[in-house]
């Protein structure tokens, strides 16, 4: 910047407008006064040399957005049949069997009624589908009530092995858990359903594998036994009774 | 006939995700591209994608019927970005760079990168952007880089278009004094 000449009063609203000039996005009055205090203002003038200097350095830095965009997961669904469109959402359904607890994000409790389980997803998490509030999972899926018949086990000290068994299985088995969740969507169509596996699809994606998924899921069922223990603890269901037999 | 945003994000109110999947398909990549512009990161740019279109999926509910959804999800990324940058250690973003030079020196999918960024120019450019203050960064990256027109800036960041341009001007300022002696 010269400094040779003094600033005249109007010049930071001048400078302040040549950024918008310099991108075209002023009116034409207001280019009009602006290129006629320029004329005037050798100071201005050199401040807007200096922008587009520093303008064409900026183009120096480019880089090959096409690189960089791996499709994300309602994008790559989006390009496929409707009946495949579906799949990545169920597989996400049946990953959430496995993996919901594991996202840290996903605030979960279940609560065993009249011989139904309903989970309950969200402590106000910041990833909770506000949409979705009680899933009857164990309706749908009769390998999520075998999960809570061991859990009731567990709690009675008998069958912990074999609970973790069946989660390793559950985890081994993804398949098998994966047409359970299409058909209890085809059947019910769901809504919550649908969109919650939305959401967990594209959250278990930030998980390390299924090996690890497991891991962390035995880990918060042994939680999740605990909060399920509280609940048949108030609530006698007779459940108790046909599994000590 | 492609369909609105407001119409796509109707639907998905309704329950169709496949709505909101054409949504993302129109927006991602424009949501990377800022990412990456502000935080220089790929992975954490596709994280922060990641994380915009889930919250914005959440928080649908929320949006303003009149409002774009657009600037608003630009909005949730340049916040994601701000909080990245709030909470990242010095050692992150240290590690974070190094992990960038480690790729693009060996991996298939960097070449182009290389090509465009091998240049000691485009690295100094790219390190003057990196150093400005979050909020000219903000706006030097949106005009310049994304074309995002002053008034649209002003849309996502919720502040006035005369801040926009005065921080245009700032940034413009700031980084021809970083770039003193960088040849155009």
């Amino acid at each position: 910047m010269s400094g040779s000449s003094k600033p005249k009063p109007d010049c930071e609203a001048v400078r302040a407008e040549l950024p918008a000039l310099l991108y075209d996005e002023v009116t034409e009055d207001a280019r009009v006064s602006v290129e006629d205090h320029l004329r005037s203002c050798e100071t201005c003038r050199a401040e807007l040399t200096a922008h587009r200097e520093t303008m064409r350095l900026l183009d120096r830095w480019s880089y090959p957005a096409h690189e960089f965009h791996p499709p994300v997961p309602w994008a790559a669904a989006s390009h496929r049949s409707r009946r495949d469109w579906w799949r990545p959402m169920l597989v996400g359904a049946a990953a959430a069997l496995i993996a919901f607890t594991t996202l840290g994000v996903v605030g979960v409790s279940a609560r065993y009624a009249d011989g139904q389980l309903t989970v309950t997803l969200g402590r106000g998490g910041q990833y909770t589908p506000p949409a979705v509030t009680e899933l009857r999972l164990a309706e749908h899926i009769p390998a999520f009530q075998t999960v809570a018949r061991r859990t009731v086990d567990a709690r009675m000290g008998v069958l912990l092995d074999a609970l973790e068994a069946d989660l390793v299985e559950m985890g081994r088995n993804e398949d098998r858990l994966w047409s359970l969740a299409l058909q209890a969507a085809d059947e019910r169509r769901n809504a919550d359903l649908r969109r919650f596996a939305v959401v967990v699809e594209a959250l278990s994606r930030q998980q390390e594998g299924a090996g690890q998924r497991v891991r962390h899921f035995q880990d918060d069922m042994m939680a999740w036994r605990v909060s399920v223990d509280a609940q048949l603890a108030e609530t006698p269901l007779g459940l108790h009774g046909k599994e000590k037999s | 006939m492609d369909l609105t945003d407001r119409e796509l994000i109707e639907r998905t109110r309704h329950g169709d995700v496949g709505s909101f999947a054409h949504l993302t398909a129109r927006w991602q990549r424009k949501a990377y591209a800022l990412a990456y512009r502000l935080t220089q990161d790929e992975e954490a740019a596709a994280d922060i994608r990641q994380t915009a279109f889930l919250r914005a999926y959440e928080r649908l509910d929320g949006l303003n019927s009149r409002a774009a959804f657009s600037a608003w999800l630009f909005r949730i990324v340049v916040n994601l970005c701000r909080d990245r940058h709030r909470s990242s250690s010095v050692w992150e973003r240290v590690s974070g760079r190094l992990r960038d030079m480690r790729r693009s020196s060996g991996t298939a999918g960097s070449k182009v990168s290389v090509a465009c960024e091998q240049s000691e120019t485009a690295q100094r450019v790219r390190e003057a952007v990196g150093s400005l203050p979050a909020a000219v960064r903000e706006v030097v990256v949106m005009r310049h880089y994304m074309s995002f027109k002053f008034t649209e800036i002003a849309e996502i960041l919720g502040t006035p278009v005369s801040t926009v341009k005065t921080r245009m001007a700032s940034g413009l300022r700031l980084l021809r004094e970083s770039l003193e002696n960088v040849e155009s």
